[in-house]
């Protein structure tokens, strides 16, 4: 009779999760949110929950970890303003947010750009673009249907197109291809 | 991934790539893994966003205090304010919180108390509080406990984020006389008929209730509905992130959007009204106020507000009179003549929730925690 294979604890199945994925959680949280600094908490919340999860069922969080790291985190994205703006406007009418730390690089254009797209369109950018997943995936991560997703990337591509002025030649779509691929 | 990209799409991933690597490269707080001992202290964003919360929640308490300690729950004083073109205010009602809510008619004036989670009865006649209503058994230490309210005959209606309810108050013995289930956080409500239609945002739901059994009639799909509002023979729902504006059928409750806002950024429709005349709705990233032409699918008319316009932005900042509609921005409450289109002011300090009274007078409740009595002005 072999002995049962020893589930780690929960703290020490997050720690390896944590070493692994922590750093592109964070990246990820910080290109979904516009903001390092609110992309880093929100990040740190993605693990809070799972550490939570894990103390209920060891077992809740398998290998592979980083797609319900994931979708947890763009949920709370899309989440994010209005959990804010719920248990806050009571207390704080006249809300003013303190200044984001500026964003590193040559790429706070595309990070400001990115940040005025609602925050669902935004998701399905970075999923598609930066997480490589397809039409299919990103509509499951967000819980919608496949076609809301190449609206919405549709719509996107049209503002990103319009606020970030791609340089001459880049702009033009090759002949026959309409890019709401899956 | 590669497989039909266009030139764009090939440039937009680059970009979407440097900006993941900047992301990356930028420096982080090291926030420690959740579970070891330091992790209560990792949120230091969240933590000065709360203290400055609380901070504000002083000031508040601060000026509540010094402003009306005398005479709290109801004794009504004199406003020093003169009265403008948009209206002269008659009464000023202390509050023992801020309100941010509030309904007419039924007899009274509904000012939901989110601290004490209770509703308070304000008579319009004598301008005092005349009830005061228990509604939740418990509250949370920050934030709201209710969400909206809104009056039909015979009954008062309250949402509750407590339990994620709808209350419904007698107003003949000023009590809960049904509480009803939403199984869904209630965002907004508004009364058409027989019918209480509550949106969910977070559900992306809107529940359509009877008001003589309290069941449940309809569950729509509607994405991020915030403000609703009753009029014209439908019932209106914005959604937030997108800005859409959607006339929902009563004899279907099917739902269709008929109109979009041109602005790009979330939250530019933040309320609605509905009218003999239309559809108003309140443009923040415009300031503006617009009548929205329900067939076209446009802006049919609309006036500027601008102005401090409060925010985040709130669900009940706009009320309809026979001849104008009102907003309310940081510092004054607006009338926009709806023929016209003329504006004037009220200037008031930090005006929140208004509510048209069926006398044709307004009421205003401010984040001094004071109910204002509003006569409107002719323009």
């Amino acid at each position: 009779m072999s002995e049962p294979s020893a589930t780690p604890e929960p703290d020490q199945a997050l720690a390896a999760i944590y070493a692994r994925e922590g750093a592109r959680l964070v990246s990820l949280a910080r290109v979904l949110c516009g903001d390092l600094d609110a992309g880093e908490d929100l990040a740190q919340e993605v693990f809070v929950r799972a550490l939570r999860a894990l103390q209920r069922d060891p077992e809740y969080l398998y290998e592979p970890a980083w797609p319900w790291l994931r979708t947890t985190l763009v949920r709370l994205v899309i989440e994010r303003r209005r959990r804010i703006v719920r248990e806050l406007r009571r207390l704080v009418r006249v809300y003013d947010p303190s200044p984001a730390t500026d964003w590193p690089g040559a790429t706070a254009d595309v990070a400001s750009a990115l940040a005025e797209l609602p925050p669902r369109m935004r998701a399905c950018v970075v999923l598609r673009y930066c997480e490589d997943l397809s039409t299919l995936d990103v509509a499951q991560s967000l819980g919608c249907a496949p076609a809301t997703v190449i609206v919405q990337l549709r719509e996107a591509r049209r503002r990103l197109r319009l606020r970030l002025d791609p340089p001459a030649g880049v702009d033009a779509p090759m002949p026959g291809k309409e890019s709401d691929h899956g | 991934m590669a497989d039909g990209m266009d030139g764009f799409d090939r440039w937009l991933r680059q970009q979407l790539s440097a900006t993941l690597d900047d992301a990356a490269g930028a420096p982080r707080r090291r926030l420690p893994l959740p579970g070891a001992p330091a992790a209560r202290r990792a949120h230091p964003r969240r933590d000065g966003f709360l203290a400055g919360a609380l901070t504000t929640a002083v000031v508040f308490g601060v000026l509540w205090a010094g402003t009306s300690l005398a005479g709290r729950h109801g004794a009504p004083s004199p406003s020093g304010q003169a009265a403008t073109a948009a209206g002269g205010v008659l009464a000023t009602v202390p509050l023992p919180d801020p309100a941010f809510t509030i309904a007419a008619g039924e007899g009274g004036v509904w000012v939901p108390d989110d601290r004490q989670g209770t509703l308070l009865r304000i008579d319009p006649h004598s301008a005092r509080v005349v009830a005061i209503i228990p509604i939740a058994a418990r509250r949370p230490v920050l934030g709201a406990v209710f969400d909206a309210v809104a009056t039909s005959p015979g009954a008062v209606w309250v949402t509750s984020v407590v339990d994620d309810s709808l209350l419904r108050i007698d107003p003949a013995s000023n009590r809960v006389a049904q509480r009803i289930a939403l199984g869904m956080r209630p965002t907004s409500l508004a009364i058409l008929g027989g019918d209480v239609w509550v949106t969910g945002s977070q559900a992306n739901r809107v529940l359509r209730v009877s008001v003589q059994s309290g069941a449940l009639q309809s569950r729509l799909d509607v994405a991020d509905p915030g403000p609703i509002s009753a009029g014209a023979g439908a019932v209106w729902v914005v959604s937030e992130h997108e800005g859409v504006l959607s006339r929902v059928d009563p004899a279907t409750a099917r739902v269709t959007p008929v109109f979009t806002s041109a602005a790009s950024s979330d939250y530019v429709v933040d309320a609605v009204v509905a009218g003999g005349d239309g559809v108003w709705v309140r443009n923040l990233a415009a300031q503006r106020v617009e009548r929205v032409d329900t067939v076209a699918g446009a802006v049919a008319a609309d006036a500027a507000v601008d102005g401090p316009v409060a925010s985040p932005p709130e669900p009940f900042t706009i009320a309809r009179t026979a001849d104008a509609v009102w907003v309310t921005i940081s510092n004054a409450l607006v009338r926009v003549d709806v023929r016209s289109l003329q504006t004037s002011r009220l200037p008031l300090i930090a005006p929140t929730g208004i509510a048209a009274g069926e006398d044709g007078t307004l009421w205003v409740a401010t984040a001094q925690a004071e109910l204002l009595h509003v006569a409107p002005g002719s323009g």
